[in-house]
């Protein structure tokens, strides 16, 4: 802990770098707990500072297809915002960064979020309540094996530094030319192929087992593209159980003015944090 | 050895002196034009504030605008009565007669120290300031989307460490402010923005009741604080430079005796030889003038 107990005057320019540590350390008002699933365990975090979401904010110009720069720019916010110094945030999973990335915004920016369906229906809801309701169900997801014939692949979630690695990989820098209903086609069964890849960690074949971990993502997606389909279709099963659970959380139910139901789900880009 | 007064600013009392007719030489040619250079006029200004005040030129340059305003009124009122007559605007050309202790009256309504009282906000009470004039130059010219908060932060204490910001440049001030949690950055925010939406509220022709379909605004906008400067001390250099010819022409004053004359004196002697002057016109009904005289009259500044 840096702050200093005696009443200083931090007047004079060279200061700056004591001033800039101080306000890091600015925490215990400020400091919250977020819930780890994959970890089963609190830890400590500390809110957004104005430059981080001005980062974030700023990764509004994204790609169209992937988030890649919110993504980057979230874990590298995570990183720096924990508090565990025991800690390597990059072992965390994607579902954990959910949960962040949700409890972030409820303590640095507001603890509701609207909807704007349009000038009648303008919906306020509770991001605590939606949180408690998750956590309460006591989450917890395990890896899976799945065999057939010859082969047999285990999926596990993606951790952070596994994710960052898939996006600089693959994402970052891609531009897309998107001319025709074939070259859309083509995208799409590419992103497909991308997401099963990252969630798939071991291989094995005829017993031997290929830690795929040890690939670069563009020889992961060469090899996956391999598999029989039937094989595949498990991971994607896999993928999808994940990501009903990630949907519990941001998608709400809302009641309009005239008595009607409708679904909407909060976009997990920086739009979230805009205030 | 001219006359000293007081003016009492928001954080402490400073003397100055009443203005001359160099100086105010000084301020309208800095109000020559359409497109008047800020930069300009408060250099210029800032000088001359600086050769009659107590304040250094750094101190000039560091005072709020509602400070530097206060010290213009009050010059103002010392160097040339608290009644001035202006213009105010180019469709209309009568002139209006203003109290400038109107100006102060609706200013101080406003309860701007009430306003900037500290707050404490998640443990950390957040001191308020206004921006300079410089910094209000800065914020006219800026996006909307730009940030201009760090112009209204005086200092932060949080636990027992103070942060002066006076201390610090603007690109660190913005730094320090940066590192701050978004919900205190988003709470100064609001503050400056009702801090922006009283000064927008503000008419300092409020007080007058046959100049209510008027408005001199005093806001953060740098144009309508120079038409408040050219309200104040006048911009009709020609007029000026015809007046000194004529006092020394056919007064017999020295030009450097008249520039160091208060604007006080210089409107005296110039209504003094008019009067002169209109009686040997009537009693000699040959004499003519071409020589700017016929210019003059008694409300030039």
């Amino acid at each position: 802990m840096l702050l200093l107990n005696n009443l200083m005057s931090l007047e004079t320019n060279n200061q700056l770098k004591n001033v800039l540590t101080l306000i890091e350390n600015l925490d215990s008002s400020t400091n919250f707990n977020v819930y780890i699933p994959s970890l089963q365990k609190e830890f400590k975090f500390k809110q957004l500072t104005t430059e981080q979401l001005k980062r974030l904010l700023k990764t509004i110009i994204d790609s169209p297809i992937y988030s890649t720069e919110f993504i980057l720019t979230f874990n590298s916010i995570i990183r720096e915002n924990c508090l565990a110094q025991d800690l390597d945030t990059g072992v965390l999973t994607v579902l954990d960064k959910h949960i962040i990335l949700f409890k972030m915004r409820i303590e640095s920016i507001s603890p509701e979020y609207t909807f704007e369906i349009d000038d009648q229906n303008k919906i306020t809801v509770s991001l605590t309540k939606k949180l408690s309701e998750l956590l309460n169900k006591q989450i917890k997801f395990d890896c899976e094996t799945f065999s057939n014939d010859d082969y047999s692949v285990t999926c596990n979630l993606p951790s952070l530094n596994i994710e960052n690695k898939f996006e600089e990989d693959l994402h970052q820098n891609t531009t897309f030319n998107i001319n025709s209903s074939k070259d859309l086609r083509d995208i799409i069964g590419e992103t497909f192929v991308n997401e099963v890849t990252k969630f798939i960690t071991t291989l094995t074949i005829k017993n031997t087992p290929i830690d795929l971990t040890a690939y670069d993502f563009k020889s992961r997606v060469k090899i996956i593209e391999k598999l029989p389909i039937s094989l595949i279709n498990n991971v994607i099963k896999y993928i999808e159980k994940y990501r009903a659970l990630v949907q519990l959380l941001f998608t709400f139910e809302l009641t309009m003015k005239d008595g009607s139901v409708l679904q909407q789900e909060i976009t997990q880009d920086s739009s979230f944090f805009n205030t | 050895m001219k006359f000293i007064n007081k003016c009492t600013l928001s954080d402490r009392e400073i003397f100055y002196k009443e203005l001359q007719i160099k100086y105010i030489k000084t301020i309208y040619k800095s109000l020559i034009g359409e497109d008047i250079d800020p930069e300009i006029l408060l250099s210029n200004l800032n000088n001359v504030l600086k050769k009659i005040s107590t304040l250094s030129l750094q101190e000039i340059n560091s005072l709020n605008f509602l400070d530097y305003f206060t010290l213009l009124f009050n010059i103002c009122i010392t160097s040339t009565g608290n009644i001035i007559f202006a213009q105010l605007n180019n469709e209309d050309n009568t002139t209006v007669e203003i109290n400038i202790y109107k100006f102060l009256e609706v200013i101080n309504s406003y309860k701007i120290n009430t306003l900037l009282e500290p707050e404490i906000f998640n443990n950390i009470k957040i001191y308020y300031t206004l921006p300079t004039l410089q910094n209000i130059v800065k914020i006219s010219q800026k996006d909307r989307n730009d940030t201009i908060y760090h112009y209204f932060i005086n200092k932060i204490i949080f636990q027992d460490t103070e942060i002066n910001f006076s201390f610090f440049s603007e690109s660190e001030t913005k730094l320090i402010l940066e590192k701050l949690p978004v919900k205190i950055t988003t709470h100064i925010i609001k503050k400056i923005n009702t801090i922006f939406d009283t000064f927008n509220k503000i008419n300092l022709l409020a007080n007058i009741p046959y100049l209510k379909e008027k408005t001199i605004p005093f806001n953060f906008n740098i144009n309508n604080l120079i038409d408040l400067i050219k309200i104040l001390f006048g911009e009709d250099l020609l007029t000026l430079y015809e007046n000194i010819f004529a006092l020394c022409k056919l007064g017999n004053f020295t030009p450097e005796y008249i520039e160091n004359c208060t604007p006080g004196e210089y409107i005296l002697y110039v209504k003094k030889l008019d009067s002169i002057m209109n009686k040997q016109q009537t009693t000699d009904t040959n004499f003519t003038s071409d020589e700017g005289f016929d210019h003059i009259n008694g409300d030039l500044l």
